[in-house]
């Protein structure tokens, strides 16, 4: 009697046909009367039992599932190391017989993986591993949010951050700093170190435990008793040689002395260019002010609780503020982001760009190798087929293939990680890249494995083509034919390829056209200054050595004065900042326009320069006047603006004689109108701008020092250096550059992002100029009998030159068919990284055609010179 | 005895169930606990390493009770000793099913 069978019976049935099929056929039998017998007895238990449950059943189904696993163990047991050793060695055999082909194959396999590898490797540092701090998942950022301006990252000001740290319960710590440029005077010549001052919070946060002593307590935030300093590794073993008795010294900074409380371990970098740490201390005037917003907030979130949380928390916090301090407060938020994201927000899409980018030169490495083997097996198609013939099975010739191709993307990723080991270093070289949290850019296990299946992938994806072909072709007829082909089957495949191919490096040509012209069009951009012979550098007055404005602006004259005496030297500035650097921005309040101080009035950057800063840097004066030496501190205050501040303020009234007021509230008149600068970054819109003397009013203790020299400006340094220290020996200077220099240097990132770019461009147009010159010349070896027959029934050499350069020029066209299309979907990710040209720049996609269209003739036209010099009876003997 | 298998505490407990009485592949499942896709790829290896012998039961007495013939496995000498050196390796393989009391094979 035969019990009715279930549903989940039949299934497990076909689940164990089915894994039947994967196990060798010596053992196939067995195999399923095993598998069906255990099921039976589970199906129909003996004696009869209750019959299995729903939930046992569906477990038994889950088990038909498993065969799989066991078919599989079976299958491998077969496939012995000898006849994989067997395989291999063929395989060898064979790429060794046909070296210039293998060459080509590795080259291009290797230069593919490579490219891949070094960028991932870039990509594996910076983005994907975990900060190097304890439970680095906890860590965020905590910025304000203006949404009357939109702006959704904007450093807190002290009240709400102490109102943060009393109210929010799911942080386990919270800390805040700014930044901060400390002056060294211990352990060697003056150095300006960039630091981080910190509230004590800030430690607890990072929970990283000091290499020696301990990070100070919150009782250091206090006036007084702030005078303690925590080095950095690196700092620490540079300046003071690695000093293990150092914390409880005492060393010299900004003019004062400081007690070295620790010294933080390797790899602890917070902000990444912050060198050593110091207690902030919060003036009366942050602390009454909610407007002042200069700190930068990170925070641990507790355990058991999460980002979202703390997210919702602060947002009520945030709102609870709004009310009880509207005038400050409304229209501000908060938010919360993950602290890794943060420190990688600046180069995250650039990389992943340059990822997409190198992904395509690895397709079309592929698509090449792939058509090298196609072409191949076409060739060898006599070859497997008497292989056939004599009894091999079609699975054992498509393993033989597959094994070679696997093999020579072995051999290439191994000589691709070679490259990228000398691609790195050049890589890093050129740019450094910061690593979040201070690691280093390096090869590790991650990308190791990456590579290896990358490798393997590579392999499996371009052995595939040639394996397709063989599977699909009849070898009988082949071998009946008399010359062996693969058929139509690998030529269309042929084609496909070479389209693929023109089409993804004509998108990756495009890409870095475009970018290259922004980079240019960033270098055209007006500064609004004469940048030619100009002298910057840079230095900042210890508030210790020089604590009272007049002692600073004393300092400044009589350093104006020694540099404007300098022979060579036409002029001598002081600004707090050098085009293009931007600074922050400042209310301003128009008399007349608006009656009181509220958020939603306009903004404007402000700088306090010398009296001569404006003829010194070469900006034009549109009208009124500039500075002179009686608008001292004792004078009328003055400001003058500049024309996209009068732009915007009093498109139709004479600004000049207007009152403004902006830091200090303090009514200034509008004496002179000057032209616009790049005062907020190249390419950016500087937005207006107002400039007050120094005398005046002052801009924290940073200055620059310009001096237009009347030739070469770096022949100035040392007598420019004479003049600085001879009034204090103990002032370091910083960032020495001539203006051009400081201009070039502002771009040097998108100038790095478009050379690789464009490195990578090049690279697939060769790679696609090689493959289309492979299946021309292959196609013309294949068609020699037909050529040869044109020619003898009168063909002329140029006609047959035209048909073999025409079936070229027509995949490319296919290609770059193709390739526009993707181009205009695919351009749009590095929009934000262009300037001055669009994504779909029409004149840019048309160049790159022509170009492709260029290499494409260039690279048929070989093969179509053979055609045309074939010898038409040599041609037909043959066939 | 140097089995050409690595001994793993997985083997290990697949050889105590056997040796524990529990002699076909779903009852071994059963019996160990350990994830069912693991325990037929290890049944094949220790078999192919000579550790286990596998058997088909008495077809007629199968058919007598309406079910088809199942396969069982028992350790081998080399099986015996291998389990022995498993139980000294990992001590908790010998606890798993109460010890060995009810061997049979």
């Amino acid at each position: 009697m035969t019990p009715r069978r279930t549903l989940s019976e039949r299934v497990v049935e076909a689940l164990v046909a089915g894994a039947a099929w994967i196990v060798p056929p010596g053992r196939r039998d067995d195999f399923r009367r095993e598998w069906e017998a255990e099921f039976a007895h589970r199906f129909h238990p003996d004696p009869p039992a209750s019959p299995p449950g729903r939930a046992a059943r569906v477990h038994l189904v889950y088990r038909g599932l498993l065969a799989a696993a066991d078919a599989l163990t079976l299958r491998l047991q077969e496939v012995t190391v000898d006849s994989l050793f067997q395989d291999v060695r063929f395989a060898a055999r064979t790429l060794l017989r046909r070296p210039g082909f293998t060459v080509l194959a590795l080259l291009t396999i290797a230069l593919g993986i490579g490219a891949n590898t070094a960028i991932f490797t870039v990509v594996n540092s910076v983005l994907l591993r975990p900060l190097p701090y304890p439970d680095p998942h906890e860590l965020v950022m905590i910025w304000e949010q203006d949404r009357t301006r939109g702006w959704d990252r904007v450093p807190t000001n002290a009240e709400d951050f102490l109102a943060w740290q009393a109210g929010a319960t799911t942080f386990e710590a919270l800390g805040a700093g700014q930044n901060a440029s400390f002056t060294l005077a211990e352990g060697g010549e003056p150095e300006q170190v960039p630091g981080f001052r910190v509230t004590a919070g800030f430690f607890q946060v990072f929970g990283v435990a000091p290499l020696l002593g301990r990070p100070f307590g919150p009782e250091a935030n206090v006036d007084g008793a702030h005078r303690q300093v925590v080095l950095s590794h690196a700092l620490w073993q540079r300046r003071f040689g690695g000093d293990p008795g150092i914390v409880g010294t005492a060393i010299g900074v900004d003019g004062d002395r400081y007690e070295v409380v620790a010294v933080m371990p390797e790899g602890f970098q917070f902000p990444s260019a912050a060198r050593m740490w110091a207690p902030i201390v919060f003036s009366e005037a942050q602390l009454q002010d909610r407007n002042w917003h200069f700190l930068l907030t990170v925070g641990r979130v507790a355990d058991g609780s999460d980002v979202e949380a703390a997210r919702a928390e602060m947002r009520t916090i945030a709102a609870r503020l709004t009310e009880d301090f509207p005038d400050s407060n409304d229209g501000w938020g908060v938010d919360v982001f993950p602290l890794h994201g943060e420190m990688t927000n600046a180069v995250r899409s650039m990389l992943l760009v340059l990822l997409g980018a190198v992904g395509f030169v690895l397709l079309i490495a592929c698509a090449n190798v792939a058509n090298l083997l196609l072409v191949r097996a076409s060739g060898r198609a006599r070859e497997l087929s008497v292989r056939t013939a004599l009894g091999a099975g079609k699975a054992r010739l498509v393993r033989q293939l597959l094994t070679e191709s696997v093999l020579l993307a072995g051999l290439g990723g191994l000589l691709g990680l070679g490259l990228a080991y000398l691609a790195l270093d050049l890589l890093l070289a050129l740019s450094p890249i910061v690593v979040p949290g201070g690691g280093q850019v390096r090869i590790d296990t991650w990308v190791l494995l990456a590579t290896a299946l990358g490798a393997l992938g590579t392999g499996v994806f371009f052995g595939l083509a040639p394996a397709v072909s063989v599977w699909r072709t009849d070898l009988q007829s082949t071998l009946k034919e008399g010359r062996g082909q693969a058929g139509g089957s690998g030529r269309r495949m042929r084609g496909v390829l070479v389209v693929t191919e023109m089409a993804l490096a004509l998108v990756l040509v495009t890409g870095a056209g475009l970018m290259l012209q922004s980079v240019q069009r960033l270098l055209d951009v007006d500064v609004g200054v004469d940048t030619d012979n100009v002298l910057v550098t840079q230095f900042s007055l210890p508030g210790a050595a020089y604590p009272t404005q007049a002692e600073q602006v004393l300092f400044y004259d009589q350093l104006l004065e020694r540099a404007a005496a300098i022979p060579g030297v036409r002029g001598a500035a002081l600004t707090p900042l050098v085009p293009p650097a931007s600074g922050g921005q400042f209310h301003v309040r128009i008399e007349g326009v608006h009656d009181a101080w509220t958020m939603d009035l306009p903004v404007a950057r402000s700088r306090g320069v010398s009296v001569d800063y404006f003829e010194v840097m070469g900006i034009p004066l549109v009208r009124g006047r500039t500075f002179t030496e009686a608008d001292g501190g004792d004078s009328e205050l003055v400001v003058v603006v500049d024309q996209a501040f009068v732009e915007a303020h009093f498109p139709s009234e004479d600004p000049l004689g207007r009152q403004i007021r902006t830091l200090l509230d303090q009514p200034r008149q509008i004496i002179g109108v000057v032209g616009n600068v790049a005062n907020s970054g190249l390419g950016n819109e500087a937005g207006p701008t107002t400039y007050f003397p120094y005398r005046q009013q002052a801009f924290g203790n940073t200055m620059s020092l310009v001096v237009r020299t009347q030739a070469d400006p770096y022949d100035a340094v040392p007598s420019v250096q004479e003049a600085v220290w001879g009034l204090d020996p103990d002032l370091p200077l910083v960032g020495v550059a001539s203006l051009e220099d400081r201009l070039a240097q502002s771009v040097s990132q998108s100038r790095f992002n478009s050379t690789l770019l464009t490195l990578f461009a090049v690279l697939a147009l060769v790679l696609a100029g090689v493959g289309i010159y492979g299946v021309m010349a292959f196609t013309v070896t294949e068609r020699t009998a037909e050529l040869g027959l044109r020619m003898a029934l009168g063909a002329s050499g140029s006609s047959v030159r035209s048909l073999v350069v025409r079936k070229a020029m027509a995949l490319t066209a296919g290609g770059i068919l193709v390739g526009v299309l993707a181009s205009l979907a695919l351009t749009r990710v590095i929009a934000s990284f262009l300037y001055g040209v669009e994504p779909t720049d029409p004149l840019t996609l048309g160049v790159v055609a022509v170009l492709l269209c260029l290499v494409a003739l260039t690279a048929s036209y070989l093969p179509a010179l053979r055609a045309s010099r074939l010898d038409p009876l040599r041609a037909l003997r043959e066939e | 005895m140097s089995p050409s298998i690595r001994m793993t505490y997985l083997t290990g407990v697949v050889l105590e169930a056997i040796a524990s009485g529990f002699r076909y592949g779903f009852d071994i499942m059963d019996a160990t606990g350990i994830p069912d896709g693991t325990v037929y790829p290890a049944l094949r290896r220790l078999e192919k390493a000579g550790l286990l012998d596998a058997r088909w039961e008495d077809a007629t007495e199968a058919a007598s009770r309406n079910r088809p013939a199942r396969k069982y496995y028992r350790l081998t000498p080399e099986g015996q000793e291998a389990l022995d050196a498993a139980r000294a390796r990992f001590p908790g393989v010998g606890r798993t099913f109460g010890g060995p009391a009810e061997a049979e094979g």
